[in-house]
């Protein structure tokens, strides 16, 4: 793979998640806007579990639609991280790709110990 | 709708100078909203992820970003970011804030006295950036020409990032600041490359904090979700806007803002 064509990958991939996320958290707003500002959740509260996500999405529950929208986000940069590491290994720049590994596991670290400020 | 306008600015701001938005949004929500102040951080924290990828998408693909920089700072970053959070309640925040406000201020100045300044000349590439293929180039729009820059200071620029990882999870600041600095001063990127590449990097440090607000209930879908779309749409034209101004010209944005932000890091530090 050569570098342009990776740099193209990466830019399609943040350009595609960008619109993606900002489409489901849009549709998530205007069906709650439709209904009168109702999220089908008490305020404040929105589903966090992919279960409850996949259920709220299942009754068309407009907080449900936003939550997934939020994690398709918070998704994107770690999936170009991803990217970049298998376009590093591809290009068998093996330095690189250890680098972006390392960052994913702190990112993974980071989550499972919940102590992010 | 106010909420939707002032996110377009954060985003035009964020994309165009690497400070990825949340230096507009807490502030505004908290001071001016009423928004609690978790919410506003948990907002203002999606902002910086949405601020990065609409306008980091625009940055890679013209070239001005650069990936393998990115990709080489981006652990430095997220293990400060992570021993920062670690540290957290036992650190002095009072005298770091200070410090850290001090800090920019001193960069504030230095940057100042380099406001004419368009790309540093004669860098001397670091062995480790020659050998990854660090050094690159782009096309200047505003310039009208293509630009070639060396990566020199390897060492102090992840260094750098570090610090401003670890300032970034032991204040709950996003460090943007000190990202450009770090890549500007100590690396000799251009301008240009600095931003761009902060933006980049910005929206993996900020997906670590961001999964503990979502999963711990903090995102208020009300407010983030208007600040997202608001921001998606001010990082976009943040990004066209940056292609097409002179590097001097950011540098002069930067400067007063950067002075704000310190002047800002004093004041809380000096109020805690």
């Amino acid at each position: 793979m050569s570098e342009n064509r990776l740099e193209l990958l990466v830019a399609s991939f943040l350009w595609w998640g960008t619109i993606l996320s900002a489409l489901i958290i849009g549709t998530g707003m205007a069906l709650a806007l439709f209904q009168g500002g109702n999220t089908g959740y008490p305020h404040g509260i929105y589903p966090t579990s992919p279960i409850g996500i996949l259920h709220g999405i299942q009754e068309l529950r407009p907080g449900a639609i936003q939550s997934l929208g939020f994690v398709v986000l918070i998704g994107i940069p770690v999936g170009r991280i991803l990217l970049l590491s298998w376009g590093y290994l591809l290009r068998k720049e093996y330095f690189l790709m250890v680098m972006s590994w390392m960052a994913l596991g702190v990112i993974a670290t980071g989550l499972m110990l919940g102590v992010a400020h | 709708m106010l909420l939707f306008i002032i996110s377009i600015f954060a985003g035009f701001i964020g994309a165009l100078l690497g400070l990825g938005g949340g230096i507009v949004i807490t502030p505004v929500t908290t001071l001016f909203l009423g928004v609690g102040i978790h919410e506003a951080i948990g907002a203002s924290i999606v902002a910086v992820i949405a601020t990065s990828c609409s306008s980091a998408s625009a940055y890679v693909h013209d070239n001005v970003a650069n990936i393998r920089i990115a990709s080489f700072l981006e652990f430095a970053t997220t293990t400060g970011a992570l021993i920062g959070a670690l540290l957290a309640s036992g650190a002095p925040a009072k005298l770091l804030t200070i410090i850290y406000g001090l800090f920019l201020l001193y960069s504030a100045y230095g940057m100042f006295q380099r406001r004419k300044q368009e790309i540093d000349r004669d860098v001397i590439p670091h062995p480790l950036a020659t050998r990854l293929g660090m050094c690159g180039k782009y096309y200047d729009r505003a310039l009208d020409k293509t630009i070639d820059y060396n990566v020199t200071g390897l060492e102090e620029g992840f260094g750098i990032m570090f610090g401003a990882g670890l300032m970034s999870g032991l204040l709950g600041i996003g460090s943007g600041a000190l990202k450009v600095l770090g890549m500007d001063a100590a690396m000799k990127l251009p301008m240009k490359v600095s931003t761009a590449t902060s933006n980049l990097m910005m929206g993996a440090t900020a997906a670590v904090s961001a999964g503990y607000f979502f999963s711990k209930g903090l995102l208020q879908p009300s407010l983030a979700g208007p600040i997202v779309l608001g921001v998606f749409l001010g990082a976009r034209l943040g990004s066209m806007a940056m292609t097409r101004i002179q590097s001097s010209t950011l540098r002069k944005i930067f400067v007063p803002i950067l002075a704000i932000t310190a002047l800002q890091m004093l004041y809380k530090g000096l109020h805690l």
